[in-house]
């Protein structure tokens, strides 16, 4: 049993432990500082995308196209090797939450817009016609509406971000990703030190979609 | 072994059907012979539909048998009374003989009209492509279409879909169609034309299965009438007769609630 | 002002042209992949659908970068004496079939059932459905998802930079280090990345806006 437990490096691993754990919790601490990041970048951007003031909206949109239709790893190079040449020589970590934060938060802009969008005037004009205020329709009506319609896309996004954060291993955040290849590289160990970061992965990402369903369901329930 | 021209068009024997826990059909056992219109009448939910599609297999009995020209359908039971499926390429050649038209027309939205009615006669039978196309113009023609040909099914109304249903049906040639609640779909202005349609099958001397809500319509056109409750037959004779009198309390309770639309 | 750009252009447009080579090898065969894996799971029945759903779900739990390190390091200890670009293309396959599996297997299932009824009806077998019925109307449901899932994968393209293979965003830090000119020569990447992708992105909106006129 120890010979193939041997054979798949376990006992490596376990040895290596203590540096994987601390490789995880630095993902976890970027990706839940980027998260919060993105949902509050994407509320901010949201308002005025829609305002139909083409000043805000022009600009509001081609930063938005661009984001989205360019490499996230360039963004983070972006931030990170031109931020110091700005006078803003900020941290590594700090850079790659921004990145993170900016390409995130500009898809979750579009997702919370199409959830605004997706309820109909029929809606609106159901609850005015009930004698609701605007604002009150705007609370009791749309919103919960809107809100429902969004968490499962905002939840796939929030996925996506989660594994995101292993890009910001290319500027040199011991995060799960870098722990794994460095473990490898200065110990020359092998390949299954790589299963065991892709298993922690999954995990997480599982643990999160598990726990989104979960706060989906009640939210549903509640309504 | 009898000759096909002996057996009933349908044998149905002690038909079994259950969706879970509930039993839609109940032991049903007709026949339909050749030439012959049957309608079947009742309730929703008296497992109707159901039958009709277990005529060609679209829904599997769980016990009983089918028998399409004497060729059990679907299973084939042995001698020790187990039962085996049969291949796809056997439950898919029956079909073809078995003609069937939906509630909700079921076009192809990707093909337009005559496509639709070439499309299986040429790519199921091996007819050759001319030759489809024409009996096509000839089915478009009897259903009063010719124009239409190449128009896609969206820009046509639910009658006129239903028309082009009908020949898509009739191409492959098959020996019965089953009619599972055509007209419920329709526009009441839209109803008649479909049952025109299919009161000139009938006078062909098509064998037909009609499931309908057209108590009228049922009473003129089948010469046999069937009311189905809770997974049995109940009654079942001329359509004057049963429908006119009634025996049984379901039916009556059943005909009085049709009685505006039935004189 | 652009000057460091400029002189830097051929080099970096040689990195676009191993992006471009990358994207149509990964994101082009991860497509095929993914189409037949995706067809096969809605329409056959047995152990493939639980097959197809556990590497969907294995794939696309673990971030596209740790299958790159992974197959970087795994294959040649396996004997697979292959190349670090063979290997991260590989990643890139696999990656891009699990997101067009659950594509093309949604866009299957979404062909109504009344549709298979109707043609099984009619006598049709399996594959005759498959490809007369089912399949023409899938298609126009799934290729807009198939574009903006090429875009995505497009931009996972540079991600191979970090594990060392060359190309692109590779090329963009090689002059960036050379020269410092992070904001000319980052900002210009961007924008070449920005011209091969923004196109995929627009027809895939048009598309579905087309095909949602249609129904």
């Amino acid at each position: 049993m120890d010979a193939i437990l041997d054979f798949f490096g376990f006992a490596f691993i376990q040895s290596q432990l203590p540096r994987f754990w601390d490789g995880f919790r630095l993902t976890l601490a970027i990706s839940g500082a980027s998260m919060i990041g993105a949902v509050m970048w994407g509320l901010a951007l949201v308002g005025p995308r829609m305002s139909g003031l083409p000043v805000v909206v022009v600009p509001i949109v081609a930063y938005i196209e661009l984001v989205r239709n360019t490499p996230l790893l360039l963004q983070i190079y972006l931030f990170y090797f031109g931020l110091p040449l700005l006078g803003l020589p900020l941290s590594a970590f700090v850079c790659g939450v921004i990145a993170i934060a900016s390409q995130h938060g500009a898809f979750l802009c579009e997702i919370y817009r199409a959830g605004i969008q997706s309820i109909s005037r029929q809606q609106w004009e159901g609850a005015l016609a009930l004698g609701m205020t605007r604002r009150k329709a705007m609370r009791q009506v749309i919103l919960p509406q809107a809100v429902l319609k969004v968490v499962p896309p905002i939840g796939n996004q929030l996925v996506i971000l989660i594994k995101d954060t292993s890009l910001v291993s290319a500027i040199g955040i011991i995060e799960l990703t870098l722990s794994g290849k460095m473990v490898i590289e200065r110990s020359g160990a092998s390949f299954e030190v790589f299963l065991f970061i892709a298993a922690a992965y999954l995990l997480l990402t599982t643990t999160f979609g598990v726990v989104l369903r979960i706060a989906e369901n009640s939210l549903r329930a509640r309504q | 072994m009898n000759t096909s021209a002996d057996m009933p068009m349908i044998r149905v024997r002690e038909v079994y059907k259950s969706f879970g826990d509930l039993k839609v059909l109940d032991g049903m056992s007709f026949d339909v012979s050749r030439g012959e219109v049957l309608a079947i009448i009742g309730p929703s939910g008296s497992g109707k539909s159901t039958m009709l599609r277990c005529l060609n297999f679209l829904e599997e009995h769980d016990a009983g048998e089918i028998f399409i020209e004497g060729e059990p359908l679907g299973y084939r039971v042995l001698d020790d009374g187990s039962r085996v499926r049969e291949s796809e390429a056997v439950i898919a050649r029956m079909r073809c003989d078995v003609g069937m038209v939906f509630q909700s027309f079921n076009l192809f939205p990707h093909r337009n009209v005559r496509q639709n009615i070439t499309m299986a006669p040429v790519s199921v039978k091996g007819v050759d492509k001319a030759e489809a196309n024409d009996r096509a113009e000839a089915l478009l023609e009897k259903v009063g279409l010719a124009e239409k040909a190449d128009e896609y099914p969206s820009r046509l109304s639910g009658g006129q879909q239903q028309r082009v249903a009908i020949a898509r049906a009739l191409a492959m040639e098959p020996k019965v169609m089953l009619f599972d609640e055509v007209t419920s779909a329709l526009d009441p202005e839209l109803v008649g034309e479909v049952l025109t349609v299919m009161q000139q099958l009938a006078e062909e001397g098509m064998t037909m299965v009609i499931v309908t809500h057209e108590m009228q319509f049922a009473h003129d056109v089948s010469d046999r009438l069937m009311f189905i409750d809770r997974g049995k037959v109940l009654e079942e004779g001329n359509p004057a007769e049963v429908l006119n009198m009634p025996k049984s309390a379901r039916l009556k309770d059943f005909l009085h609630r049709f009685s505006a639309s039935f004189s | 002002m652009f000057d460091v750009l400029g002189a830097n252009l051929p080099y970096l447009m040689k990195g676009a042209q191993q992006t471009l080579w990358l994207a149509i090898v990964g994101v082009g065969l991860g497509t095929l992949l993914g189409l037949v894996l995706g067809v096969t799971g809605a329409m056959v029945g047995g152990v493939v659908p639980a097959i197809v759903t556990t590497y969907v779900f294995v794939i696309r739990g673990i971030p596209v970068l740790v299958w790159m390190f992974l197959a970087y390091y795994m294959l040649p200890q396996l004997g697979l004496m292959v190349g670090d670009m063979t290997a991260v293309i590989g990643a890139l396959i696999l990656y891009t079939g699990a997101f067009v599996t659950e594509i093309a297997r949604g866009a299957v299932m979404a062909v109504p059932k009344h549709q298979t009824e109707a043609a099984k009806a009619l006598g049709m077998r399996k594959l005759t459905m498959l490809r007369l019925v089912i399949l023409p109307q899938a298609t126009s449901l799934s290729i807009p998802p198939l574009l903006n899932n090429s875009v995505m994968m497009i931009k996972a393209t540079s991600y191979v930079s970090v594990v060392g293979v060359w190309e692109l965003t590779y090329a963009a830090r090689e002059v960036v280090e050379r020269t410092l000119a992070a904001f000319q020569i980052f900002l210009g990447v961007m924008l070449i990345y920005f011209l091969i992708c923004y196109p995929l992105t627009l027809a895939a909106r048009y598309l579905e806006k087309r095909f949602s006129y249609e129904h």
